[in-house]
């Protein structure tokens, strides 16, 4: 796939915002089996963009700059950055 | 424990940055209805919830609003940023930036910094929770 990096970074953010919406609505209907399908299948998609992207561009969190080849966690631009949101 | 997500939970991106909005926005920040507040809301009634839903909701939902915390702080940054001297005078921010520079410091848009007196943490479970829907009101 070839994305670039903010194009990515976008899907990363509409699945991590699902996701995230999925695991509070869970909190409240914890028997609601189709709704935790949906967050299983959120979640999975979340990671695998997360991966990919970390291949591509960079640890996305502090762990992860472990399977760097180098420490490039400091590297910029930082979330807050216009740079980052271009 | 927290760890870090080096991205937003949406993106920012500020095309004309204006001292003026980033004075009214930064209440959202640091303001009785803003996201410091209702994260350290969440956060600390979770600790007299009596069952696991709630227990886990406000977890939860405390956790989502450092994100939005970040969210907000990154706007008044990228508004703040870039502005000349000048503009902070002539658009009436200048007094915030005598003491804070083109920074972002959790107060209202009047100048008060954050007082946790904006939030209640009662150890009641349902007056917690009206707390939590009053709050979450007040930002709609």
């Amino acid at each position: 796939m070839n994305c670039t990096r903010t194009e990515l970074l976008k899907q990363i953010q509409c699945y991590n915002f699902a996701a995230y919406d999925m695991l509070l609505y869970l909190d409240t209907h914890k028997d609601d089996k189709k709704a935790f399908k949906m967050f299983q299948s959120l979640v999975k998609k979340t990671n695998e963009l997360k991966a990919q992207y970390e291949e591509a561009f960079g640890p996305l969190s502090q762990f992860a700059a472990a399977g760097q080849d180098c420490f490039n966690w400091l590297d910029e631009p930082w979330p807050w950055e216009k740079e980052a949101n271009a | 424990m927290f760890s870090y997500n080096k991205f937003l939970e949406f993106p920012v991106k500020v095309k004309n940055p204006n001292p003026r909005l980033a004075n009214v926005v930064i209440t959202q920040y640091g303001g009785p209805n803003g996201e410091l507040g209702a994260s350290l809301r969440y956060l600390s009634q979770r600790y007299t919830m009596p069952d696991e839903v709630s227990k886990g909701l406000l977890t939860d939902i405390g956790t989502e609003e450092l994100a939005h915390l970040e969210i907000v702080g990154s706007l008044v940054a990228q508004l703040s940023q870039g502005a000349p001297p000048k503009e902070w005078s002539e658009m009436g921010s200048w007094e915030y930036y005598a003491d804070n520079g083109a920074s972002v410091f959790p107060q209202n848009s009047q100048g008060s910094p954050f007082n946790s007196a904006s939030i209640a943490v009662t150890g009641d479970p349902l007056t917690n929770l009206y707390e939590d829907l009053a709050a979450e009101a007040a930002t709609l």
